[in-house]
């Protein structure tokens, strides 16, 4: 299954700017818009399982298209400030279960990117917030790092009590 | 930490062999328990774990650094039905203990006599036996109640409430030694003082000479002359889902399968197993949770205090248990209501949020099975009358909440207002249909999906946990306990593997022996 595409991720920040949107309040003035969530996403893409990867996709879809069948004519983007809150609303009260809880997948989503960082975490009222970043916003992984051993010419490793290589196979 | 292996250790070498006298598939509360049993008998063992080994140190506050290192799909497995329940399970070494709050209860009596008397699995793992064992699993877990000092106002409300109304509630016994109250258990305990399986007996495991390879998928169950002999199983790179090397594991005595009460039967029925009885991946139960946050006008400050601190068993007749629940400040804002400038303006609440949560010993039965692009498929819906046992846990959280002194309740149930401020407006949850629909349930405790038992078409393994379709391979985790039990199982299942493992030790010893 193919990553999110370009518009895919720019829907999915105008619906994420709307959920948690900046500057509104004074009591928590960081939203969406405030944080690049470009990395987020790229590790969020290799964590979701294909189910859910596909759901996340199902849903920016449906948040984007959902407002011309609810007569508004426009998609999520084309609305204003008041319009987007409007539908998010709507959806969250819909009768219909798989309409609210779509909604819900990309609140989790966008909650998890915006407000796990540190800022947003004193934001909210958190005293320790992690000096650390979350991961992320770090630096490459250690997954990249070079292997620590590499066992056997023949590449087979026979592992002995005690967890150290005991030999190799010719 | 010496004597396990991970992807990262082992360059580009195809293949990785090893022979043990057993191996342990899984390092949760039931593969740790066994290999902890059987390397201290003197059994050469390895254990195989899916997920990575997380040293504490690289545990973070924000949540979703801690799901996709600790938790299996990063957070996001669910069961499907009638409604979506998120199913909470760890993948890591350790499992799911190294994300739970740590809580432990003995098996009810009244339960432990169901299993015997409709299934006669309590011939070996007597209670008197049990209560032998989980004896010696305290003592060794450091379980002890919560100390009031690491209560927090969340744990302290929650005893003030239900003792105005009446209701017994007490300190959880947990088994963690010198809690520093970072109500963090879910993101991986920061300072190491819980005793899950992977600070606790996967380390003792690997003192007693035992070997682990984590990132590791057990894939094939080996079979010789009607019995199992060992395991092939990959590496894999979860961050970047690549491939790495093959293992194979030749076991001498025997295989113990603890992978859970979903990846257990799921890696049986990929051998072909199971089709004897009809029962392997049915059966599955849970206990559906929920909560409700109260607004206070005092500060709870969340952040302090034992994660679960503080329960209440008042209503376990009733099929209910209540106990508190610490959430992460990005978790518990997706559960605030409303989106946009309405969920912004309720920011400033978290410092002034309680959480408690209710979880009922469901009636419902689901079943795990592999859906046809591999991936596991949980079907569950509650009954009826489940929910109809979930909105009275509901109204006994709301009702204590009300009387610890909340300004408002936010219930979190579709068809209530999101906030109320009276027991009449919440007790409007009476009108609303028997729908799982309504509300968003968590399932985190799992069972009977290869339950225990004497009778070969009632269940999968027999009263020593043995196949009874194979020789030499057992289970020993959650799915084998016949029925859910009203209780979190951590316990329960360190008591049945320890009884296991110890009855294959006991066996190899009569053999060697002879």
């Amino acid at each position: 299954m193919g990553a999110w595409s370009r518009f895919e991720r720019r829907w999915l920040r105008v619906i994420l700017e709307a959920m948690f949107p900046s500057g509104v309040s004074e009591r928590a003035p960081l939203g969406a818009a405030d944080i690049p969530l470009d990395a987020y996403f790229d590790d969020l893409e290799r964590q979701l399982t294909p189910r859910v990867h596909l759901g996340v996709r199902a849903a920016i879809w449906f948040l984007w298209w959902i407002p011309v069948f609810f007569g508004h004519w426009r998609p999520f983007g084309a609305l204003n400030e008041e319009g987007r809150e409007a539908v998010l609303e709507r959806l969250r009260e819909h009768p219909n279960y798989y309409f609210r809880e779509l909604a819900l997948l990309l609140k989790t989503v966008g909650s998890f990117g915006v407000l796990g960082t540190p800022e947003a975490q004193r934001m909210i009222g958190h005293p320790r917030p992690d000096a650390t970043q979350p991961s992320w916003r770090r630096a490459a992984s250690a997954q990249a790092a070079a292997p620590r051993a590499a066992l056997g010419d023949q590449g087979v490793a026979i592992m002995a009590r005690g967890g150290e290589p005991r030999g190799r196979v010719a | 930490m010496k004597g396990i292996t991970q992807i990262q250790d082992l360059g580009s070498s195809p293949l990785v062999e090893d022979v043990a006298d057993v191996v342990v598939l899984g390092t949760g509360a039931g593969g740790a328990t066994a290999a902890r049993v059987l390397s201290a008998a003197g059994l050469d063992v390895v254990m195989v774990e899916e997920g990575p080994w997380v040293p504490h140190t690289e545990h973070r506050l924000d949540m979703y650094s801690s799901l996709k290192s600790l938790w299996r799909d990063a957070g996001f497995q669910a069961a499907e039905g009638r409604a979506v329940s998120a199913l909470l399970q760890g993948s890591c070494v350790g499992g799911s203990t190294a994300i739970n709050s740590a809580i432990t209860h003995r098996c009810p009596e009244k339960i432990h006599h169901i299993w015997g008397e409709r299934f006669g699995a309590t011939e070996r793992l007597t209670y008197d036996r049990l209560n032998a064992i989980w004896d010696q699993i305290d003592a060794e877990l450091h379980v002890a109640p919560t100390p009031r000092e690491v209560y927090g106002r969340n744990n302290d409300l929650m005893t003030a409430g239900f003792e105005a109304c009446g209701f017994s509630v007490q300190p959880t016994k947990r088994n963690v030694s010198g809690c520093q109250g970072t109500a963090r258990c879910g993101q991986g305990c920061p300072t190491q003082q819980r005793q899950s399986m992977n600070v606790s007996y996967v380390p003792r495991a690997l003192a007693s000479g035992a070997r682990l390879y984590a990132t590791c998928r057990a894939e094939r169950l080996l079979v010789e002359g009607g019995r199992g002999v060992g395991i092939e199983g990959r590496f894999w790179d979860r961050e970047g889902r690549r491939a790495g090397p093959q293992l194979r594991v030749r076991a001498r005595r025997a295989v113990v399968v603890a992978c859970s009460a979903i990846q257990t039967p799921l890696f049986l029925l990929d051998q072909g197993i199971g089709k004897q009885s009809g029962q392997l991946g049915r059966n599955f139960q849970s206990h559906p949770g929920t909560a409700v946050a109260g607004i206070f006008d005092e500060p709870v400050h969340m952040w302090f205090g034992a994660t679960q601190g503080v329960e209440s068993l008042h209503f376990w007749e009733e099929r209910y248990k209540v106990e508190t629940i610490a959430l992460a400040p990005e978790m518990a804002m997706v559960r605030l209501p409303g989106y946009g400038r309405k969920l912004v303006d309720q920011v400033g609440i978290y410092p002034h949020l309680a959480l408690w949560g209710g979880q009922v010993r469901a009636e419902a039965h689901g079943r795990v099975r592999r859906g046809w692009t591999g991936r596991p498929i949980v079907t569950y819906t509650m009954t009826p009358t489940d929910c109809r046992r979930l909105k009275t846990v509901l109204k006994t959280m709301a009702e204590a909440m009300f009387a610890a002194g909340a300004r408002a309740l936010q219930p979190g149930v579709y068809g209530l207002p999101d906030q109320v401020t009276t027991m009449d407006e919440f007790n409007r949850i009476d009108t609303l249909p028997d729908d799982p629909r309504l509300f968003h349930c968590i399932l985190s405790h799992l069972f009977g999906t290869a339950r225990m038992g004497k009778d070969p078409r009632q269940s999968v393994v027999d009263v020593d946990g043995r196949l009874h379709e194979l020789q030499g391979v057992y289970v020993a985790d959650a799915s084998v306990l016949p029925t859910n039990m009203g209780v979190n199982p951590q316990h329960t299942i360190l008591g049945i593997a320890w009884g296991i493992a110890e009855d294959i030790a006991n066996q190899e010893r009569l053999k060697a022996a002879a």
